[in-house]
């Protein structure tokens, strides 16, 4: 077979091939900037991915957690406004277990959370009529509560305090961590949920006061910064000051129940 | 960056706040300080603890004690 025939038959066979061979060899300059084109796009999602993944940005962590709006929340302000009680019952049924935990986080007893809650939805229910919708109804229902637990704290001469605690300052003022020791488990499966909430009361209860309802309010309600200095009638530099020592503060007592060598030496009851 | 600026920013830092600049500074630091990243690794974990857990319901007597301040003062006509 000449050399002419053999190119036929090869030519021939590559036109009868399910698919052209050729084409999967040959590629034209814009099927090449095509292919670069997705592997930097699939490139950079990956990075992407990867970056969230290991370092999410905590602001992503709020509005997720916040307290469910209920899907009738507007028809049922607007009810509760006309006098419907069983609507404004649904609405404090929603939250009043965030009410009652701000209160027992902020006065640090039980009996005062029930005074606080029971105080603020008393005023809620009275002042329904004024609410203007300008807000979540759960933001105005906390700024209640937040008055009513401040109420409390001013009766038991507690808001007076004009400073931060100081747990361990540096010469110049700064914070000086101590207790430097990674954690084992995650604190949500190292122990049952009962005992992680008794753990966060006890250890939240070692800030002062004014801290306490800054990181309550914040990282617990998941306010903004903004919201919580308008709720507390604090300058925002306040806040993130509070915020940050309140953070650092507890991130060390956490660390006495959840380092590597505090799980081991924890008593049963917190295991 | 030193680790004392490092644990003054920590809070922003995790919050995505800081300043691009200041991120890249800080997140060197990390790179070669052991102890700076424990640091803001736990406090990260700090705040997710506390942001995640959810309350618990309502302790049964606080809710019925709750209705029953409300059934009384609808009895009484409380204005609305």
């Amino acid at each position: 077979m000449g050399c002419e025939e053999r190119w036929k038959v090869t030519g021939s066979f590559l036109q009868i091939a399910p698919f052209n061979v050729l084409q999967l060899v040959v590629i034209r300059p814009q099927e090449l900037f095509a292919a670069v084109r997705l592997f930097a796009n699939w490139s950079i999602c990956v990075m992407w991915w990867t970056a969230v993944r290991e370092h999410p940005p905590l602001r992503a962590l709020y509005s997720p957690k916040m307290p469910t709006h209920l899907d009738n929340e507007q028809s049922l302000v607007t009810a509760a406004r006309a006098g419907d009680s069983d609507a404004f019952i649904t609405l404090l049924n929603q939250y009043s277990r965030n009410i009652y935990r701000l209160g027992l986080s902020v006065t640090g007893n039980h009996q005062d959370a029930e005074d606080v809650l029971q105080e603020a939805s008393l005023n809620a229910y009275r002042a329904i009529t004024e609410f203007q919708g300008n807000s979540r109804f759960y933001t105005w229902l906390v700024r209640i509560a937040v008055n009513a637990a401040l109420g409390k704290l001013r009766k038991r001469a507690l808001w007076k305090e004009s400073s931060l605690d100081e747990p361990r300052d540096g010469d110049d003022g700064s914070y000086v961590p101590m207790e430097i020791e990674s954690w084992g488990d995650d604190p949500e499966k190292a122990c049952l949920h009962n005992e992680l909430q008794q753990i966060l009361a006890e250890v939240i209860q070692k800030l002062d006061t004014k801290s306490r309802i800054v990181f309550t309010l914040r990282d617990v309600e998941k306010f903004t910064i903004e919201e919580t200095a308008k709720l507390l009638g604090l300058t925002i530099p306040a806040v993130k000051t509070r915020l940050s020592r309140s953070r650092l503060k507890l991130r060390e007592e956490l660390t006495k129940y959840f380092g590597k060598d505090a799980r081991n030496a924890m008593p049963t009851g917190h295991r | 960056m030193r680790c004392r600026q490092v644990i003054d920013k920590i809070s922003e830092y995790i919050d995505g706040e800081l300043d691009p600049e200041l991120v890249r500074e800080l997140e060197r630091h990390l790179q070669h300080c052991e102890d700076c990243r424990v640091v803001v690794d736990t406090t990260r974990k700090t705040v997710e603890v506390f942001c995640h857990t959810e309350p618990l319901p309502l302790p049964n007597d606080v809710h019925e004690r709750l209705n029953q301040m409300f059934r009384h003062s609808f009895r009484k006509g409380e204005p609305n």
